[in-house]
């Protein structure tokens, strides 16, 4: 019984953020009493905001899909001289912290004209995500049985054909697993979107929330419901892919 | 917020040794070496463009005088300069405390997931409750803190509420509190990733030796300190890797939005410290001998989690 109110207080505690952020929005603006909604979709160009936001996020997770699954297949299954150095340079990239790289990346994006352009930081947050997920990848093709790459070639299937038509539908859980979070480090992102992102055309919703005056206004509710909204799409995807998501976090403990 | 960092850290291991069963050489002849080395080019290109050639670059700049454009060779004198700038010693005082919050910080959690494993009514919805404000980016989180920790905001109303209105204060105009109001923020905001981890981990502890236990007379804390906690102490490390990963590397968006690492730079983070000594100062030279220092200092607290597991492990 105690264990329970423990329990019940503590997830009753976790949505405070939420209801907080539901109660804040639905009071009139403190300006002119109008809805904080309305002021947030006529006033601001949230709705650029939010697209920006969905373009470099479903791209580099898109990206990071097809790049992921095609080498997890390579290093799984199609080993060549070389390949375990290859995944180990793979395995070695996810330790090296964003910042630490950023300012070359800005330099060498901004000399290729990447900076301020959709694609710039698409491909850092698809370069970022990648290491993770080729070695998810890697491991789920690991343990799907070599059999079934035998049995293509017995066919006399080509390797794309035996990855197109047999890998890639059997990898579907690990791609749900990859994909989401790609797209929710991508989308709940600042670094790289507030550097990569300058113009007010091409901000994301999380760099129009996070500098307050990009808001034009001291006014933090109409900031809060712009948060609110930001919220929304992770918000579905993580309901949706929840299971997806608790696997991939543990992936990495060897039980 | 949802930040895989820590669980990369974790995996590399696990990739370095789990090719599992050695692979017949040239299983499938010339043509499958060819094709293997197509399918990995793409993730190869984008790991040596974004990260190999980027981190070199780095450690050339972090030696020189770097602006953005010109570069000149200055030698040391980067790492020189960090060691005796008071701001980044204060940086670096930071996350030695963050570093010092996290295993205070993993109590909740862990007990919270040890309630919710036995047995109690509506458990699963319970767990997906406290699992929600995962998907909330640090932007949202920090917003959301910086209305509570304000004068007039839900933190000081609740100490007046309970009567300890003379502990009211604006918090994060205040050197100390700010920081205890960014380490609080953090803690709380990892503790549902934090529950659910250790509830997977819960469910792959041995029910049959906790009955056994149980049935030799064994206490609940007896049970929990004795079979339980052994059990699972690589869950345990791995939430203490992850959750210093994040906070290492992870937190400059909650920093920007709740304090800008002010006052001062009493809420400063390396990483945060990159960034602003960059793009505010236009050091970048500065800025990515910061940038390795971070990479050194979070290798190093993974490393000496994995020898003293490692150890504990022969113990």
């Amino acid at each position: 019984m105690a264990a329970t109110v423990a329990v019940g207080a503590a997830a009753a505690l976790s949505l405070v953020p939420f209801a907080f952020l539901v109660i804040v929005s639905l009071q009139p603006s403190p300006d002119d009493g109008s809805s904080l909604w309305v002021q947030l979709f006529t006033r601001v160009p949230i709705g650029q905001y939010m697209l920006n936001s969905a373009i470099v996020s479903l791209g580099s997770a898109l990206i990071v899909l097809v790049v992921s699954c095609a080498a997890g297949f390579g290093f799984a299954k199609l080993p060549y001289p070389g390949s375990r150095l290859a995944l180990g340079l793979v395995v070695a990239a996810i330790s090296v912290p964003v910042a630490t790289t950023i300012l070359p990346n800005y330099l060498n994006l901004s000399n290729f004209g990447g900076v301020g352009t959709y694609w710039g930081p698409t491909l850092m947050y698809a370069a970022g995500a990648t290491p993770f997920s080729t070695i998810l990848m890697t491991n789920f093709f690991r343990s799907l049985p070599d059999e079934l790459v035998e049995a293509g070639v017995a066919d006399g299937a080509g390797y794309f054909r035996i990855f197109a038509s047999v890998m890639v539908p059997l990898s579907a859980p690990a791609l749900a697993t990859t994909g989401v979070l790609a797209f929710l480090g991508a989308w709940n992102d600042l670094l790289i979107a507030l550097l990569f992102l300058p113009d007010p055309e091409t901000r994301t919703i999380s760099v129009a929330v996070a500098s307050l005056e990009s808001v034009r206004s001291s006014n933090l509710d109409l900031v809060l419901t712009g948060s609110l909204l930001s919220a929304i799409p992770p918000v579905i995807a993580f309901v949706v892919f929840q299971r997806y998501l608790v696997s991939g976090i543990t992936a990495g403990i060897n039980k | 917020m949802i930040d895989t960092a820590g669980a990369e850290q974790v995996v590399r291991a696990d990739a370095r040794v789990a090719p599992g069963r050695r692979r017949r050489k040239g299983m499938y002849g010339r043509s499958a070496r060819r094709s293997g080395v197509l399918f990995t080019l793409p993730a190869l290109v984008l790991v040596v463009l974004f990260a190999v050639i980027p981190l070199l670059q780095a450690v050339y700049y972090s030696f020189t005088d770097w602006d953005g454009a010109v570069a000149n060779w200055v030698g040391l004198n980067n790492y020189v300069s960090t060691a005796l700038n008071p701001d980044l010693q204060r940086t670096l005082l930071n996350s030695l405390f963050i570093l010092l919050s996290i295993p205070v910080g993993m109590v909740l959690p862990f007990a919270t997931a040890y309630l919710l494993s036995s047995g109690i009514p509506g458990a699963r919805l319970l767990r997906i409750l406290i699992f929600a404000p995962t998907a909330l980016s640090w932007v949202v989180i920090g917003l959301v803190a910086r209305s509570f920790f304000a004068t007039d905001g839900v933190v000081n109303r609740l100490l007046q509420l309970i009567g300890l209105g003379q502990l009211a204060l604006n918090w994060l105009a205040l050197p100390t509190p700010a920081l205890v109001a960014v380490l609080i923020t953090f803690n709380a905001a990892v503790f549902g990733v934090n529950t659910v981890i250790f509830l997977a981990g819960l469910a792959t502890v041995d029910r049959s030796m906790v009955e056994a236990a149980r049935v030799d007379g064994a206490s609940a804390v007896r049970i929990l300190m004795s079979v339980i906690l052994p059990a699972m102490r690589r869950f345990v490390e791995f939430v203490f890797v992850i959750t210093v990963v994040v906070s290492f590397t992870g937190l400059f968006a909650l920093i920007f939005v709740m304090t800008g690492g002010g006052p001062g730079a009493s809420t400063t983070t390396l990483e945060f410290a990159v960034w602003q000594t960059a793009f505010s100062s236009g050091d970048f030279g500065l800025g990515a001998a910061l940038g390795l220092l971070l990479l050194l200092l979070t290798l190093g607290v993974i490393g000496l989690v994995r020898l003293f597991g490692r150890s504990g492990d022969e113990a």
